[in-house]
């Protein structure tokens, strides 16, 4: 199971803003922004990642909703996935992702799904992961994108045709090393 | 005649007026004479047996009530006394103290951010009708990115 995208807990940060907010410090609120790109302190494209991929089936009929997709249902359930009533989760890929070392997932319609991990970098003293992720049907790329996420946070990708229904992505990654 | 015993017992015990002792007294018969004063010695008897008797035995009622009151007692301590002004301050501290720890724990255990959350999409290829970069906003307001592309399964696909 992926790890959930949505969550209550009291860490170290947590406990600095606590004494952030003692002091009366403003900088806890710039913390919850995200800072420009410039600004982003890049580190060295090393260690690995763990992703957990949900490949969901989503259909206008039924009311469908499988229990491996809760930590997603708030995003599942909201415009434009909720014109979708029903969602089955037919596959889900956990993948070790070492630096450079893209890994396959398989995808319904013979298509194949293609996860690189790029390199860790952080912002304002946030985790953050960069990933590649190309979808191939054969030897043709139908997507290919580059983004940056927090350490276990979640993209989501949608459009493929599947089964008189839609193909959504849950991609969920956090930093291993 | 013969004076009823019960008026010879008022005689003796002076319960008759002045008058009607005197009257009584008049009428009395020596045997009525001898009973009065066999109720007199009598009473004198008594009186000397009874105080015979409490002489013997000397009462102290204090001695043992004050073995009753002295058992131990607890001592009051004196009530601290604090100045109003720092009572006041003792006051407004704590409360002070007391909305503060709990802005923070609010602060503390607010909803945490979705990690779904602070994706930035830096390329963006795709085939067919084109892409949109989508932020999906849960019931905490925080925003999920979502790429979406128009997949067209009749396209003839071209490699990037």
């Amino acid at each position: 199971m992926g790890k959930s995208v949505t969550g209550r807990g009291i860490s170290g940060a947590a406990v600095a803003g606590l004494l952030g907010f003692w002091l009366g410090v403003p900088q806890l609120a710039l913390a919850q922004t995200d800072p420009p790109k410039a600004a982003q302190v890049e580190s060295q494209a090393s260690g690995s990642a763990a992703c957990s991929v949900r490949v969901i089936h989503a259909t206008a009929g039924g009311s469908r909703f499988d229990a491996g997709l809760e930590p997603l249902r708030p995003q599942l359930t909201r415009p434009p996935l909720s014109s979708w009533t029903s969602f089955a989760l037919l596959q889900q890929h956990e993948l070790s992702i070492p630096s450079a070392t893209p890994q396959q997932f398989a995808l319904p319609g013979e298509h194949v799904g293609v996860l690189s991990y790029e390199g860790p970098t952080e912002a304002s003293g946030k985790k953050r992961l960069r990933l590649r992720l190309e979808i191939k049907d054969g030897a043709a790329k139908l997507l290919s994108t580059k983004f940056v996420i927090n350490d276990s946070g979640t993209m989501l990708q949608a459009g493929l045709k599947h089964d008189k229904g839609l193909l959504v992505l849950g991609i969920t990654c956090r930093i291993v090393s | 005649m013969a004076v009823a015993d019960d008026k010879l017992s008022k005689l003796f015990d002076n319960e008759l007026t002045s008058d009607e002792a005197e009257a009584l007294r008049q009428e009395l018969s020596v045997e009525e004479q001898a009973k009065l004063a066999a109720l007199s010695d009598l009473h004198l008897a008594v009186h000397d047996a009874v105080e015979t008797e409490a002489a013997s035995h000397e009462l102290d009622l204090w001695s043992q009530l004050e073995a009753k009151l002295a058992l131990p007692s607890t001592v009051v301590p004196e009530a601290p006394v604090i100045p109003l002004r720092r009572k006041l301050l003792l006051r407004t501290t704590a409360v002070v103290s007391a909305l503060a720890l709990a802005a923070s724990l609010l602060f503390v255990l607010r909803p945490a951010t979705s990690p779904g959350s602070s994706c930035d999409v830096e390329e963006l290829e795709v085939i067919g009708s084109g892409a949109t970069v989508l932020q999906v906003a849960d019931d905490r307001g925080n925003d999920t990115t979502l790429i979406w592309f128009d997949h067209q399964e009749e396209d003839e696909w071209e490699s990037l």
